[in-house]
């Protein structure tokens, strides 16, 4: 489950990143993408907090 | 009764950072994946949207951004891993407690008092950062982006007495919630730059190196609102200059010694890549490209409209995210910080009361807009003690010289390093009020430190020999 989660996580950045070169390419409009990158925060934020350490870096 | 105090105030700060007194011990050291992570998390922040454009808005050519900013972090990275993280493994202590041994208890009340002051106005500008993100709904309701000043303080109350309460009550999920989004920030950075290149007329790859020189980074200077004249112009020195002292106070001033002394070899300084060539590379250029796309659509080129104008909400979530990332943590760190120079306060109550220094700070329309002032400031007020800490550990055996006078002889402060500190700061302040360049300060300012360091530490060892040492000197 958390792999799939995982999966999750990173496929929705990817989608953000894939949907700025279709609009740098001209493949997409701008609302369009920038309804995939809220889709894609939404998706990130919603799945990272059950496969992400809570342990905090060496200095904290 | 003033000695009565004195001590007091002492051994209060000794027990702020009483669990950190000891050297970490072989069980606790990690490996190079947490480094690499914690340098990329650590670097991606609201300042980011603001330092990238202070480049276009500084009139940079192209060349002295893409260039300039590799060499300058690269000079950044190699004085992580060549000066900072060698003594952090050597001694495995925070820097505080380094300081305490060279310069003695009353250097580190001094440090301490400087240190939760500048982190106070750092928290400020972030606090600002996001505040220019959520003034967007105001914007719109009000028809004009230029708010009135009462409005910009009611969010700086609003926004900062949230802050301030997170910091009081939930520090360590402030902390958690920053390690979560920091690959997201990451994305958002980069897809907001390619999403805008088009609206500077850039349609391909080819065309980059053109729209860049022609539209972003065109190497005319911009007008700066608070002043009404035009911003200074950099050049590839100032980028260089700049890219490498903007953490100057983490690498040559020894802060990030806290961090790296967890670290198994010093190579792992080498990790402070991640988060220069993500954070202080990456972002800045897309920042950078965000800016003048924001200028050529005619909106105010500050973090919140021009992360708007790059991804829509996504943007203005992510200044906040950013902002509020840094804030609360900052501001935890500046009321520790503190807590020595207050009679007794609790935690809490010192927090909030650094906290309404933070909200007051937030109202300085200017904070933002000479950032990079403030950190070259920042740089300029704590690298002599960061010096004084390399030169005690490598230079005094060579020389001769007894390393951590202070500790073997009990001093309450070292004059040699109060006298330095303060003697190179003036002479910078002076170097400055006669019109040289901060950011070229920087190593003058080290090496005049470093100088009088030695001298003032030869005087005052020749005129009082340390006692023979009980244990031998880390």
């Amino acid at each position: 489950m958390k792999k799939l989660l995982k999966l999750l996580s990173f496929a929705a950045l990817a989608g953000m990143f894939a949907a700025s070169w279709m609009v740098f390419s001209g493949a997409l409009s701008r609302p369009t993408y920038e309804i995939v990158a809220l889709s894609g925060t939404v998706i990130w934020f919603g799945t990272v907090p059950f496969w992400m350490k809570r342990r905090l870096h060496a200095s904290e | 009764m003033a000695k009565t105090s004195h001590s007091s105030l002492v051994s209060r700060l000794d027990a702020l950072y009483e669990y950190d007194r000891e050297p970490v011990t072989q069980k606790d050291l990690h490996g190079w994946k947490i480094f690499w992570a914690t340098f990329a998390g650590e670097h991606i922040a609201g300042t980011e949207f603001v330092i990238g454009p202070l480049f276009v808005l500084h009139g940079c050519s192209a060349t002295a951004v893409l260039l300039g900013l590799f060499i300058g972090n690269l000079l950044a990275v190699l004085s992580w891993a060549f000066v900072c993280a060698p003594v952090a493994v050597r001694t495995r202590l925070t820097i505080y407690w380094q300081i305490r041994r060279l310069g003695g208890p009353w250097l580190t009340v001094a440090y301490s008092a400087v240190y939760g002051v500048i982190l106070c106005v750092l928290a400020g500008s972030m606090l600002r950062v996001s505040m220019t993100s959520l003034a967007l709904p105001l914007q719109h309701g009000f028809g004009t982006a230029d708010l009135p000043q009462w409005t910009w303080a009611l969010l700086a109350l609003g926004v900062g007495s949230v802050i301030a309460v997170l910091a009081v009550l939930g520090f360590e999920g402030m902390a958690i919630f920053s390690k979560m989004s920091a690959p997201w920030m990451v994305i958002v950075f980069f897809v907001s730059a390619i999403a805008t290149l088009p609206l500077l007329g850039c349609a391909s790859l080819s065309d980059f190196w053109r729209v860049a020189n022609e539209q972003i980074w065109t190497g005319v200077t911009a007008l700066d609102p608070s002043t009404g004249k035009h911003f200074a112009h950099y050049t590839i020195w100032h980028v260089i200059g700049f890219a490498w002292l903007c953490n100057m106070p983490q690498h040559f001033g020894m802060a990030d010694l806290t961090i790296l002394r967890y670290a198994r070899k010093w190579q792992m300084g080498f990790c402070s890549a991640a988060g220069m060539y993500l954070g202080h590379y990456c972002a800045w250029i897309a920042s950078g490209i965000l800016c003048a796309a924001a200028i050529k659509q005619g909106i105010l080129p500050s973090p919140g409209p021009i992360a708007y104008l790059g991804a829509g909400l996504t943007g203005a979530i992510c200044v906040v995210v950013a902002g509020w990332n840094v804030a609360s943590p900052t501001l935890y760190r500046a009321g520790l910080a503190l807590q020595v120079a207050t009679p007794n306060w609790s935690r809490w109550r010192v927090t909030l009361v650094v906290g309404a220094a933070m909200i007051v700070c937030a109202c300085i329309p200017a904070l933002l807009a000479h950032l990079d002032l403030l950190l070259t400031t920042n740089a300029l007020l704590l690298l002599p003690l960061g010096a004084f800490i390399f030169i005690d550990l490598w230079l005094f055996p060579k020389l001769g010289l007894r390393s951590n006078y202070a500790e073997h002889t009990r001093s309450p402060i070292s004059w040699p390093a109060g006298a330095a500190w303060l003697l190179s700061m003036v002479i910078s302040v002076i170097a400055f009020s006669r019109g040289a360049d901060p950011i070229f300060l920087v190593l003058p300012e080290w090496i005049v430190a470093v100088t009088l360091y030695v001298a003032f530490s030869a005087l005052q060892q020749k005129l009082r020999p340390a006692p023979v040492p009980a244990a031998a000197s880390v």
